[in-house]
């Protein structure tokens, strides 16, 4: 079997992996059953190692070899698809005529199995919840080959377990998801401006109410009195009478756009000055309010126009940090988090922040009411061994939790901690997987299981 | 849309063949009815379901076996039925030495039995069709590491060839599709899935369709191929024989 060099999103830590892609249920329960260690892995766009496989030459079932759709009702939207399509082929396919997402995350470029594996969130999360919280049923293949339908009702502690499970229960086959009705494809959008982290804070609290879809951009770059100043984004669906007259006859068509490439490596320096530019033109040019109308590509997707813009940060690679505080604590965790990053050099310009809704009952999901912050940081591992225990102490302190999807380099001491409810998953793993066939880099290095 | 042809049905063999797929989506997303046809009925039917899921597109789907002679008669009727005014074949096999009869029956036999009699059909209503048969740049020079393939292939290059000579007069339009390597289970294992010669199914499927609605006669893709496959047969047969190809 040939292995090749394999990396999440971040290109950070590469590991050599052995792929194989399952053309139909048939092949895919027999990849499960033989006893040897595996783990799922859709597009790739978790940014450490989750996808990546517990050990140099180990095994990865690619699900990108069974993406069909299977079946759509257009009276509810339910949509039952296999597990390797993609977010942008659902939209492809449906918004056109008039369905979007329940919820996205910031890229499109992700499988509905990578979508559930990590409970993903969206801009949405206050109103809408998780991912899997609009998932109907999915099919899993588990250790030993059987399929299993689960659903709320049925096998319904395996349906907890692995709407975040992050691949370890199992390899899903085929997904019910419900499609929301959208009335076009725009967003009306209103900016804002705040000065610091507790003007933000303040601003995202206060409007959460009164939109859908809510999340900052924050400059990093700045300390002390403007420490967290940024530009809030809040935005609602647009209406077809509130669109420009001509897109009100296909208001659900997106504008064609051309895709850019980075096409090679960018020195490491070449991504601050442009994300400087970028924020610094929309920060001073924007008076202290102001409302656009922007179009769901650009407002869900906006990274998604350059393709692999992941060289921009050259060959090393980065990482991403994802961090989530709830209320009590957020606003002491961010201040400690930004300005330990700050001070560390190793800051990138942006980082987004979002307020998130109260928790699912889904044991290893991420958010709960409270604010959770990313940022990307490139690999320089002098510097991160030193700022990587105090951003833990950090989470320690507020009762924060990091994001798994976006997890390269946390340490397992204090996973229990941040995920309370981290027995009862490994449980149900447990009895599913009671050789440990179901095993990532992730899941090894953070000892979930 | 300015071809009428591409207004009509259009029959499709091999739908499970990833490169037939992407063809398929693509008519489908132009709202073109579609007749796929495959041996693996239930597999033929999963892609068809997913084509009408996501393009709302109007499928059908028929059993094809093209293996056994005769089947093409059944087939052509078939489609005719449906009122498909083109028609693509994209079934094949590669195998080896041993397998040649079998091969040569799938690759070529089977093809110039359904095309035959496509037209034949067709000539009584006077309805005129556009034909493509997806042979490989392997039939351009037989190699020692496959050239029963290529032989096969080659067989149904001189086929298509001469129908389309016999049929220009009256209206029809025969297309030879000759595809490099592409990413399927054909080159699985035999070309590094890195190989920058290996193209996508998606792209392939995007130069056929261009090739069906123009005026091509011999489409070679990608198109780089041409020039390579130029070069392949002007070495001479002394240099060629010698070569580890
Ligand atoms: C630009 C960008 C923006 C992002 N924004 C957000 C965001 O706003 N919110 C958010 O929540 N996330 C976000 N993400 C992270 C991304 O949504 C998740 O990492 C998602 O899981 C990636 O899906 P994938 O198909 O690429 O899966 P992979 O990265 O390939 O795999 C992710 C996990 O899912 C498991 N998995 C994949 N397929 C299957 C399957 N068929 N069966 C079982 N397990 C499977 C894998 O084992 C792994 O644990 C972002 C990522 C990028 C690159
Ligand atoms: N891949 C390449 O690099 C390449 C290069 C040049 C030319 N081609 C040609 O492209 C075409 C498609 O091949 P592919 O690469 O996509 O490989 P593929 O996935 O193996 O597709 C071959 C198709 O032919 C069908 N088929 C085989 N025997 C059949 C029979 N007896 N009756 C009916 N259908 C039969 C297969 O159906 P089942 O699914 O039921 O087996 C499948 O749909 C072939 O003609 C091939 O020769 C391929």
């Amino acid at each position: 079997m040939n292995t090749a060099p394999l990396s999440g999103w971040g290109r950070w830590p590469v590991i050599s992996a052995c792929k194989v892609a399952p053309k139909n249920e048939a092949e895919a329960i027999a990849l499960l059953s033989d006893g040897e260690k595996l783990i799922s892995r859709g597009l790739g766009r978790s940014y450490g190692d989750p996808a990546l496989p517990s050990a140099e030459g180990g095994r990865v079932v690619d699900s990108l070899a069974m993406s069909r759709m299977e079946s759509f009702d257009e009276s509810t939207g339910a949509l039952v698809a296999e597990g390797g399509v993609s977010l942008a082929e659902i939209i492809e396919a449906f918004l056109p005529r008039g369905w979007f997402l329940p919820t996205t995350p910031g890229t499109k470029f992700v499988t509905l199995g990578g979508a559930v594996a990590a409970d993903v969130h969206g801009k949405n999360h206050h109103v809408d919840g998780t991912f899997g919280t609009h998932v109907t049923f999915f099919d899993l293949v588990v250790p030993g080959g059987q399929v299993l339908r689960c659903s709320p009702e049925k096998n319904s502690e395996i349906f907890a377990a692995t709407i975040g499970g992050m691949g370890l229960t199992g390899h899903i086959l085929r997904v019910g998801l419900r499609l929301r009705r959208v009335p076009s494809a725009w967003c009306k959008v209103r900016y804002m401006k705040a000065g610091n982290l507790e003007a933000m804070v303040h601003l995202l609290s206060e409007h959460d109410a009164s939109y859908r879809h809510t999340v900052a951009w924050i400059d990093c770059l700045e300390s002390g009195e403007a420490l967290g100043r940024g530009i809030l984004m809040l935005g609602n669906e647009a209406a077809v009478d509130e669109l420009p007259p001509e897109h009100r006859e296909h208001p659900h068509a997106l504008p064609r756009r051309r895709k850019l490439s980075v096409p090679f490596d960018f020195p490491g320096w070449a991504l601050n000055s442009l994300t400087v530019k970028a924020f610094n033109a929309i920060y001073y040019g924007l008076g202290r309010d102001c409302e656009k109308l922007v179009d769901f590509e650009k407002f869900f997707y906006p990274l998604d126009a350059i393709s692999h813009w992941n060289r921009i940060y050259g060959k090393r690679g980065f990482i991403q940090y994802q961090v989530f505080f709830p209320d009590c604590s957020a606003v002491q965790g961010l201040r400690k988090t930004l300005d330990a990053i700050s001070r560390s050099g190793l800051s990138s310009f942006l980082a987004v922040l979002k307020r998130c809704g109260p928790a699912n009952t889904f044991p290893l999901s991420f958010l709960d009411t409270g604010f959770t912050l990313a940022l990307d940081m490139p690999v320089v591992p002098e510097k991160l061994d030193v700022l990587m225990p105090e951003l833990e102490r950090i989470l320690a302190e507020h009762n924060g939790r990091i994001y798994f999807a976006k997890d390269a380099c946390a340490a397992p001491d204090l996973i229990p901690k941040m995920y309370p409810r981290l027995d009862e998953f490994r449980k149900v793993q447990r009895a599913l997987d009671p050789r440990s066939v179901l095993r990532s880099h992730l899941s090894t290095r953070l000892g979930l299981i | 849309m300015s071809n009428p042809n591409f207004e009509a049905p259009i029959l499709i063999t091999g739908a499970t063949s990833p490169i037939a797929a992407a063809y398929a989506t693509i008519c489908a997303a132009r709202g073109q009815g579609i007749l796929l046809a495959g041996r693996n009925v239930i597999e033929v039917e999963r892609v068809a379901q997913d084509l009408r899921v996501r393009h709302g597109a109007m499928i059908s789907v028929v059993a094809y076996d093209a293996a056994k002679p005769g089947s093409g008669l059944t087939l052509a009727q078939q489609a005719l039925d449906a009122g498909v005014k083109s028609a693509i074949a994209f079934h094949g096999i590669m195998e080896g030495k041993n397998a040649f009869h079998s091969m040569m029956q799938v690759n070529c036999l089977s093809v110039a039995e359904l095309f035959e009699e496509l037209l034949t059909l067709a000539d009584k209503e006077n309805r005129k069709l556009v034909l493509a048969g997806v042979s490989s740049v392997a039939g351009d020079r037989g190699r020692q590491s496959n050239y029963p393939y290529g032989a096969t292939k080659a067989a149904l290059n001189a086929y298509l060839s001469g129908l389309r000579n016999r049929t220009h007069l009256s209206g029809h339009r025969v297309i030879t599709v000759k595809p490099g390597f592409v990413r399927t289970r054909m080159t699985e294992g035999k070309v590094s899935p890195t190989s920058p010669l290996l193209a996508e199914p998606a792209k392939v499927a995007n130069d056929i369709d261009h090739a069906m609605r123009g005026t091509s006669n011999v489409l070679y893709t990608p198109w780089f191929w041409r020039g390579i496959m130029f070069v392949i047969r002007s070495i001479p047969e002394v240099i060629f024989k010698r070569l580890r190809l």
